[in-house]
């Protein structure tokens, strides 16, 4: 990882294929779905990478890598428990909000007021219609990573349209 | 749905895009620099004046506890704020333990002087400035937190946020407790501990949508 801190890509590259082998067998032990699995090593290794000039090599690195892991694993278990109704509102609210107050601009004022990330997203999968595949090709993200911010999104369209 | 074969294009993606990285500075480091910014800020606060009776009251022994409480209060919260930005290094312990200290040393104001019959315009005219003042003096040491956490990697930014608040805002109280000469209990809890706690609430919520965006 020092090395990888220094910007030697190879290095780099070689020590996020070893972790991709290490936190796919730790998100096996707690998830059933490869799919599954697979969205949450790929969280991890971008939460790695966004974070990795917070590592200390004459520390441990193994603390460092879990808590990062658990974090992703804890997020995946509350996304899990509240996607079904989530997703679910994803697909009503909104409109019915902006018809509710018979205004579309409405609608189109709440997603300028989000920050950029989490209104592609939210544009993307509700008003595009792609598939959260599509979406997260077209981000260069996981679909994980996308969902979270499309979730984001959404709370925050719902907490500023019910004003 | 993801498969193997996304996270080895993700791989390479990443490892095309990394350059070198300024490493973060350890947190012993990061409170030493945040601690002595903030002497000085309070040597320049403190030298404009202090509360007329300032040297009786550190003779008391309930105002002197209260005033070490305080002090390791925000001693606590500013270690927990600065271990929040690195993954692993997580110290709410000592978190809690520095909220516990401010809550404590909170209780020291019903030890003071009794509530006094005044009328609502005095205690709001002299309670606004102290509560101004104590926002005021929060906005650096919080700000200042706010932004090491920033640059950190906070993976429970309200948490992380919150802890921040309440280190910037106990200290801004404890300024407060060398400044203002009023000990009347209602005084401090509506116009110095208020503050306090809705300083922290709202860095709890500034953390958990600036720190949590930056994650995503």
């Amino acid at each position: 990882m020092a090395r990888a801190q220094g910007g030697d890509g190879d290095a780099y590259r070689d020590l996020l294929e070893n972790l991709a082998g290490v936190l796919r067998r730790y998100f096996s032990k707690h998830v059933r779905a490869d799919d599954d699995v697979e969205d949450l090593v790929q969280d991890t290794l971008l939460s790695i990478h966004r974070g990795r000039h917070t590592y200390d090599p004459s520390r441990p690195f193994e603390p460092w890598l879990f808590a990062i892991a658990r974090n992703t694993k804890t997020d995946y278990l509350r996304r899990t428990l509240s996607r079904q109704s989530w997703e679910i509102l994803l697909e009503e609210q909104p409109e019915q909000a902006a018809d509710a107050e018979g205004s579309p601009n409405l609608l189109s004022e709440a997603l300028e007021a989000l920050p950029d990330s989490q209104r592609r997203a939210f544009e993307h999968l509700k008003i595009e219609g792609r598939s959260v595949e599509e979406a997260a090709a077209i981000e260069g993200t996981s679909q994980g990573n996308l969902r979270v911010r499309a979730h984001r999104a959404y709370r925050s369209l719902k907490a500023m349209l019910s004003k | 749905m993801s498969t193997q074969r996304d996270t080895t294009n993700l791989l390479d993606q990443l490892a095309s895009e990394n350059t070198p990285v300024r490493r973060l500075w350890s947190p012993t480091v990061r409170l030493a620099s945040w601690l002595a910014v903030q002497v000085g800020f309070a040597a320049v606060v403190l030298s404009g004046g202090v509360r007329p009776d300032l040297a009786a009251q550190l003779a008391s022994p309930i105002y002197f506890a209260e005033m070490l409480l305080l002090s390791a209060a925000v001693l606590l919260l500013a270690r927990a704020a600065v271990a929040a930005a690195i993954p692993g290094e997580e110290r709410w312990n000592l978190g809690r333990l520095g909220m516990a200290a401010a809550a404590i040393a909170a209780l020291f104001v019903f030890t003071r002087s009794p509530y006094t019959d005044q009328a609502i315009n005095t205690f709001v005219d002299t309670g606004l400035p102290c509560a101004t003042s104590t926002a005021l003096l929060a906005l650096l040491p919080t700000a200042w937190l706010l932004v090491a956490i920033y640059r950190g990697f906070a993976l429970s930014p309200r948490r992380a946020g919150a802890i921040a608040g309440a280190c910037g805002f106990v200290f801004a109280f404890a300024l407060m407790r060398l400044l203002c000469p009023a000990d009347e209990p209602l005084h401090l809890v509506a116009w110095h501990w208020v503050p306090v706690a809705l300083g922290s609430a709202i860095a709890a919520t500034v953390g958990a949508r600036v720190l949590g965006d930056r994650q995503s």
